[in-house]
């Protein structure tokens, strides 16, 4: 008997015969996720007081895994497809987790990890998700259901047209919100995996008839690369996980004009705090000044804070997340011009050359700006005189191009544009630039 | 190869690259690195561009670094720390 809230009980209220989740090789329906409970309802009543970690290569179990387990355990902990060794046995110590569970043709698996008890209030399941550690070593964010649906639209009827692509893993804070926004309005998921190729991925939400995709900008940017991307309709444009500039955001209404397009600012710490649609870069000055909907924002020494109403998350280690007045420090770096907040980086992404501060994010839009590249990484490359020094990789916008020709270009277009100091010392050109599992250009 | 041909080559480079001139009339060993137009980071841009043509950073190399004051004297650094096979 299934009484607590959970997304189980949600989709009892779903038209069963929906289609819930498609992938390559499957098609399941709502119906078949009650199925799929049922069928292993016994072992999972078993886990009402467990704390479990899910850790799956495969998207479309980690999905399954979570429509059946939340509301049936007190903490599911999801664990990274590419996680370290050491950050494996940390987590599992600090999360207290019970069982590792897996699915194997739909019946649950179970691996001990511990197997002494914890005493655990909480009613609704925890939700353990990691941060993604992409300038500093991960956390463990405590959320709930609740948390993680303060602004998922539950609306049934209008779900049905909705037919979402994922782009992100399940398990990162971003993957967990298009999915639930997906399975709480009946909509259909697309579910591509990790290891697919760009036109695998477009190719799979194309046929599928995909209309909303939420993907990164440097996701975006190959999607716009690629030629399979002519097959897609998409009405439904959703940015994140990584600073939005005006080139992409007008390479995407130039490619996609009848599209709504939204850039979302959201962390695993923060959840997500508001959305811009307004098709600019930044967000309005009067965000700050009035709050936008049940957050409050200020800027401290440049530094962006969010307060929301709800402070349900928390660090699994006990770290302070709030300041005094209930602000998290977000770690991202804005400025103000012209009555708009635009994003410059990461504190603790800079680059230091010779004493000065360098956020490749602001130099990697510039040389987007120029419309000679299509894609930009700035990294810091350790330099015997300097400390540091700024260098980038690109990839060229037109293949054909003269190559020395292009970088005498950039390298004049960065002198004119920018201080010494943040023009690229070395440009490197690739054929493509990594991006991780959850679609972010890889920064070590 | 000819280590000074290829670190002049490159110097010329670098000062195009970072939109700066040569301020002597010509390069030669005397010339104060200071004072030929390329600045401190011009010179750190030289080292990272010479080490990935030369497959070695001579400053990096140095137990004690030495930092050359003279034209000269920088090519004498890259010549004495040339990695021997």
């Amino acid at each position: 008997m299934i009484t607590k809230k959970s997304i189980l009980t949600e989709i009892l209220t779903i038209p069963k015969n929906r289609l819930a989740l498609v992938s390559k090789t499957r098609e399941i329906s709502y119906k078949d996720i009650v199925t799929i409970y049922e069928k292993n309802k016994e072992l999972i009543s078993s886990l009402e007081n467990k704390c479990i970690a899910i850790h799956s290569s495969k998207r479309e179990d980690l999905a399954l895994l979570l429509a059946i387990l939340d509301g049936n355990t007190k903490r599911i902990v999801f664990i990274p497809e590419d996680i370290q060794k050491k950050y494996l046995e940390k987590y599992y110590t600090q999360a207290h987790v019970h069982y590792e569970v897996s699915l194997d043709n739909d019946i649950l698996k179970l691996k001990i990890i511990l197997n002494t008890d914890i005493k655990l209030l909480n009613e609704n399941t925890e939700w353990i998700i990691p941060t993604s550690g992409t300038t500093s070593s991960p956390k463990l964010i405590s959320h709930t259901f609740d948390s993680l649906t303060t602004t998922v639209k539950k609306n049934i009827q209008e779900g049905d047209s909705f037919i979402w692509g994922l782009t992100f893993d399940i398990y990162r804070f971003s993957g967990i919100q298009v999915f639930l926004q997906s399975i709480l309005s009946g909509s259909r998921l697309i579910i591509s995996e990790s290891n697919f190729s760009i036109d695998e991925t477009i190719n799979l939400f194309a046929n599928n008839s995909c209309n909303i995709i939420s993907a990164t900008p440097s996701f975006w940017r190959k999607v716009l690369m690629s030629p399979a991307s002519s097959n897609l309709c998409i009405s439904n444009i959703t940015l994140g996980g990584e600073i939005s500039d005006q080139t992409i955001l007008d390479a995407l209404i130039r490619r996609f004009p009848e599209a709504k397009i939204v850039h979302i600012y959201a962390s695993t710490e923060v959840g997500v705090g508001f959305c811009v649609n307004d098709k600019k870069g930044g967000f309005p000055l009067a965000y700050v000044i009035k709050g936008i909907k049940e957050v409050q924002i200020k800027i401290i020494d440049n530094l962006l804070f969010i307060k929301s109403n709800k402070k349900i998350q928390y660090y699994l280690s006990k770290d302070n997340m709030y300041n005094d007045q209930g602000f998290i420090n977000t770690g991202d770096l804005v400025e103000i011009r012209n009555d708009r907040v635009y994003f410059k980086g990461r504190e603790s992404g800079s680059i230091n050359v010779g004493g000065n501060k360098v956020h490749p994010e602001e130099v990697e839009f510039l040389i987007l700006k120029s419309g000679l590249v299509n894609e930009v990484k700035v990294y810091a490359k350790k330099n015997s005189m300097m400390g540091n020094l700024v260098y980038a990789d690109i990839v060229l916008s037109n293949q054909k191009q003269d190559e020395k020709v292009i970088k005498k270009l950039l390298f004049k277009y960065c002198n004119n544009n920018l201080d010494s100091f943040k023009v690229p010392a070395m440009i490197k050109i690739l054929k493509s630039i990594d991006i991780t599992n959850s679609g972010k250009i890889k920064r070590n | 190869m000819n280590i000074e041909k290829t670190i002049e080559k490159i110097f010329f480079e670098v000062l195009e690259q970072t939109d700066s001139k040569l301020l002597v009339d010509t390069l030669h060993d005397d010339v104060l690195l200071l004072e030929s137009g390329l600045d401190s980071l011009g010179f750190a841009i030289l080292v990272a561009t010479l080490e990935d043509e030369l497959d070695y950073d001579p400053f990096s190399m140095m137990k004690n670094a030495i930092y050359p004051s003279t034209y000269g004297e920088f090519v004498r650094i890259y010549k004495e720390m040339y990695p021997k096979k």
